[in-house]
């Protein structure tokens, strides 16, 4: 297993870089699990300063052709296609292929990472130089499916529905930072609510040229316009809640045929032209999505290897139950993908209700976090973390862990720091095959550091929305996050400003500690006024700051990707950014 | 006759009726606000919203009007919400699936084929490999055929379709490739492809089924050739064929039809592992998904049906019966 720091600034070739692999000091091999390709690859990433970068084409990959029919497999069929109500890493993937946003992680599967235009000409100008105006030029020539010109007002049109109550399910950094406040519908409800399409702070300047205005600095916005909200909707082709079905393309596919939960069928857009388009090969002639068959299934079909499965990527990854099937055959080990991924997850305290710190303190010391992976698979599934970053982060540092108990837990030293107290904890967890794993490891570790835990199981749909209620009745409950860029500045803010927690009874907070410090605040402020490029050690000193000072939540386990393919299919890899497979290098052999 | 059918049917109704109110009433005991669950990612989702949400599923109405609405847009389709955000839901409409963001009525429109496709399939399998070995089971008894079909079909009962379907899967596709994957095409599209996606789970869910009904043929026969009638018939010097293919036949089949109605009716109202195993997105996955997601209107419209499905399977059961034994009718 490979660790991939993403520490420090230094520049090379055209680019800033915001993190450079290395720190071989904190790297770590297990050597289990790893295949070739994991321990090989080195993580850098960057903003692209050169226009150049942001030209098209994308340079040929050798040995690659054109032609044939890639085939992907999902159980599930996307939860939406329509990409404003996009929040899914596998419709993001598969939307790459058909939409273009302003902006791209260019990738190669190597661990280098390069944010540039993709319908913009590059990846931004701070007009100002503090990150509170942007303006961005659109390239000529980029086409929808109908032949007509991407324009600033297409992509205009796209956020404003973004703002839509209706279209809600997407990312909200954009509409927060125009707005300048977390209720944006209170600013701008959207052009079906309101007729206007003029968004506050969003400036059409004339047909290729958009601006961006925000009261306070937002340095991550190249990296916020990658997200599908920024992808350009032509406003005479919106259906509103029906553009689902049907969403306009702008990139080398579009839909020929979707049928919910069975199928989704792409064909060559013949209006896309690879000269506007620095990152997408689109060797294929097709791609074609199959919903249905489970992970188990995609899993045996791969290892099967027949008919047009030999083009295939299936999406849910390898089952627990298949896991050392997989690697331990070698003639998968060429197909197999095995890498970090950008989920965590966390035990999250309430601080409104464990308000002393050493109590928190006692919980980071004892909980058994190898118990809790071994429940999901171990090694394979993911390792151990102490940061409030995964490593896929730009800037994270692995500092020392501050409530080292061990892999299993340290009760004798949480017992210490309770000091002879009885403390009652309730802990809320999903009534699902996760929770109910999971929970056993969770009671049982606090219980021997003298914890009294009552488990409380909820169903998947409602963990959520309690405990993004303020005020819920709950002591600790297990969370999830993945950033949504690589960059810091899309999880500490997030979770850790408590300035955007609402009052008692608010529902919706994405800080479930409920977690509130004014120093913390004060760095956060402090780093977001920094370029991105600048700001990575600084998020870094955040995370340690908050775990050292307040533990307000223990993390667990970063996760692992493991998938393979069919043996047919070349240039797969699982994207940094999005943290699954991505399909603009693949090619069929 | 007339009569007969019209007390079935009225009795039919009823029930339908009471399971109706009783599947509307879920939708309230559910600890959940399904208008919270529809909140979307949004930061917040405030009063202002949630209210709108419960306006527009109409969850704002007391709730006998809530079931009138919906019993009403069973029959004349209805409008949720209003204005730009309206959606229209038209007759039959089952509901609205805000998840989906589409009528249930279309849902299930896309989702029935899939189940109809397996159910019907494997009825034709089960009834035909275990109704003729039963019957031949039956009228070789003790013979090597018969201890064969027996301790086959003793097999073929204990053994569940999540691990049937899987090892079908395991030897006839990834293994030896000699079928491909199930993939569901629907028929009118290409009914070949369609036929052949069809194969696995026709042989799992019938060969599974046909232990069952091998063993009842060959009981209800064996019941059945030792009667008085059968004697006599054989006694009068007919035929062996006329004396089982008519007589016995016919006396022993009126349980099977019975039990096979049931079967259908239940099948037809989702087919969940079968169709998970063999990874098709028919009804009876959708209902699981609906009821893991909370996704109400969805799960009391596939309660409903399955309610359909089995008391219409109930009514044509009965009426088949009396046609098979006017005794029935009589009584």
């Amino acid at each position: 297993m490979r660790m991939r720091p993403r520490l420090g600034v230094a520049a090379a070739g055209t680019a800033i870089v915001l993190a450079a692999g290395g720190l071989a000091a904190c790297s770590e091999n297990k050597g289990d699990t790893g295949t070739e390709q994991e321990q090989t690859k080195q993580t850098t990433s960057a903003i692209a300063t050169d226009p150049k970068d942001s030209q098209g084409p994308a340079p040929e990959i050798p040995g690659a052709k054109e032609g044939g029919t890639l085939r992907l497999i999902q159980e599930a069929d996307f939860e939406h296609l329509d990409p404003q109500r996009t929040y899914t890493v596998s419709a993001m993937a598969v939307e790459q292929m058909f939409l273009r946003t302003l902006t791209m992680f260019k990738e190669d599967g190597q661990g280098n990472l390069l944010l540039v235009g993709d319908i913009a000409t590059d990846a931004g100008k701070d007009v100002k130089g503090d990150c509170t105006q942007w303006e961005y030029t659109l390239k000529k020539g980029v086409k929808f499916e109908d032949g007509r010109e991407v324009t600033a007002k297409d992509v205009a049109y796209g956020i404003a529905r973004s703002f839509e109550d209706d279209l809600g399910d997407g990312p909200t950094y954009l509409q927060e930072w125009l707005a300048d406040t977390g209720d944006f519908n209170t600013v701008y409800k959207g052009p079906y609510s309101t007729g206007s399409t003029n968004v506050p702070g969003l400036t059409v300047k004339d047909d290729y040229t958009l601006e961006f205005t925000f009261k306070q600095p937002h340095c991550d916005l190249p990296f916020a316009l990658s997200l599908p909200t920024s992808v350009p909707v032509p406003q005479d082709k919106d259906t509103k809640t029906e553009y689902d079905r049907r969403p306009f393309a702008s990139g080398p596919y579009k839909i020929k045929e979707y049928v919910k939960d069975t199928r989704l069928v792409l064909e060559r857009n013949p209006q896309w032209d690879p000269k506007t388009d620095p990152i997408r090969h689109a060797y294929p002639d097709s791609i074609a999505v199959e919903f249905g068959p489970d992970d188990a299934a995609q899993t045996e079909r791969m290892i099967a290897d027949s008919g047009d499965d030999q083009y295939a990527i299936p999406y849910d990854g390898v089952p627990q139950a298949l896991v050392n099937k997989v690697l331990n055959d070698p003639s998968l080990k060429d197909r197999t993908i095995t890498q970090p991924g950008i989920f965590m997850y966390y035990l999250s305290i309430n601080n409104d209700r464990i308000k002393d710190v050493n109590v928190r303190k006692a919980i980071a010391y004892a909980l058994d976090k190898e118990g809790i992976l071994a429940t999901q698979g171990g090694d394979a599934a993911g390792k151990v973390m102490h940061t409030l970053l995964t490593d896929t982060t730009i800037g994270w540092k692995d500092y020392p862990n501050p409530y080292d108990g061990g892999p299993h837990g340290d009760p004798e030293k949480a017992k210490q720091l309770l000091g002879g107290k009885k403390v009652k904890l309730v802990f809320l967890s999903r009534n699902t095959a996760f929770g109910q794993s999971t929970a056993p490891v969770v009671k049982e570790s606090l219980e021997k550091a003298g914890f009294e835990v009552t488990v409380q199981y909820i169903e998947q749909p409602q963990h959520n929305p309690t405990t993004r209620t303020r005020g819920n009745p709950y002591d600790i409950y297990i969370s999830n996050w993945a950033a949504d860029w690589p960059s810091a500045a899309s999880t500490i803010p997030v979770l850790w400003d408590g300035r955007h927690l609402g009052g008692p009874g608010s529902k919706g907070n994405s800080d479930v500690s409920y977690f509130n410090a004014d120093d913390v605040n004060a760095k956060i402020d402090e780093a977001a006024k920094l370029p991105a490029g600048e700001a990575g050690p600084k998020w870094a000193e955040i995370d340690q700051m908050i775990m050292e000072k307040y533990c307000p939540v223990v993390p667990i386990y970063q996760t692992k990707v493991l998938s393979v393919h069919g043996s047919k299919v070349a240039g797969d890899f699982v994207s940094d950014a999005i943290g699954t497979d991505v399909f603009y290098n693949v090619w069929l052999k | 006759m007339h009569r007969f059918l019209i007390k079935k049917l009225l009795l039919a109704v009823t029930t339908l009726l009471a399971i109706s109110v009783i599947t509307f009433a879920l939708f309230f005991l559910v600890p959940s606000n399904p208008a919270e669950v529809m909140c979307g990612n949004r930061q917040r989702c405030g009063p202002e919203r949630l209210a709108q949400i419960e306006q527009r599923m109409g969850l704002d109405q007391p709730a006998y009007v809530q079931y009138g609405q919906f019993m009403k847009g069973i029959f004349v389709g209805r409008t949720f919400g209003e204005g730009a955000a309206a959606r229209d839901c038209p007759a039959p409409c089952l509901g609205f699936s805000f998840r989906n963001d589409e009528p249930v009525t279309a849902i299930v429109a896309r989702t029935l084929p899939v189940t109809l496709s397996i159910v019907f399939g494997a009825a034709a399998v089960w009834l035909l490999i275990g109704l003729s070995v039963g019957m031949v089971s039956a009228l070789r008894r003790g013979t090597f055929f018969d201890k064969v079909a027996v301790g086959t079909s003793l097999v073929g009962a204990s053994m569940p379709i999540f691990f049937f379907g899987y090892l079908l899967l395991i030897v006839l596709v990834y293994e030896t490739g000699l079928l491909p994957n199930p993939k569901y095409t629907p028929i009118t599209e290409n009914p070949a492809a369609w036929a052949g996606a069809m194969v696995l789970p026709w042989i799992g869910l019938g060969f599974l089924n046909s232990a069952t009904y091998a063993r009842l043929a060959r009981a209800q026969m064996l019941e059945t050739l030792s009667e008085d009638f059968v004697r006599t018939a054989r006694a009068k010097g007919l035929s062996k064929a006329t004396v089982y293919g008519r007589h016995a036949l016919r006396a022993a089949i009126t349980p099977i039809v019975t039990i096979a109605g049931l079967d259908l009716g239940t099948y037809l109202g989702g087919t969940v592992i079968t169709e998970t195993v063999f990874g098709f997105t028919g009804l009876g996955k959708t209902a699981l998904n609906a009821a893991l997601n909370l996704d109400m209107p969805i799960v009391m419209a596939t309660v409903l049906l399955a309610a359909v499905f089995i008391i219409t399977a109930n009514v044509l059961v009965d009426v088949l019966y009396a046609v098979i034994d006017p005794r029935v009718r009589l009584s």
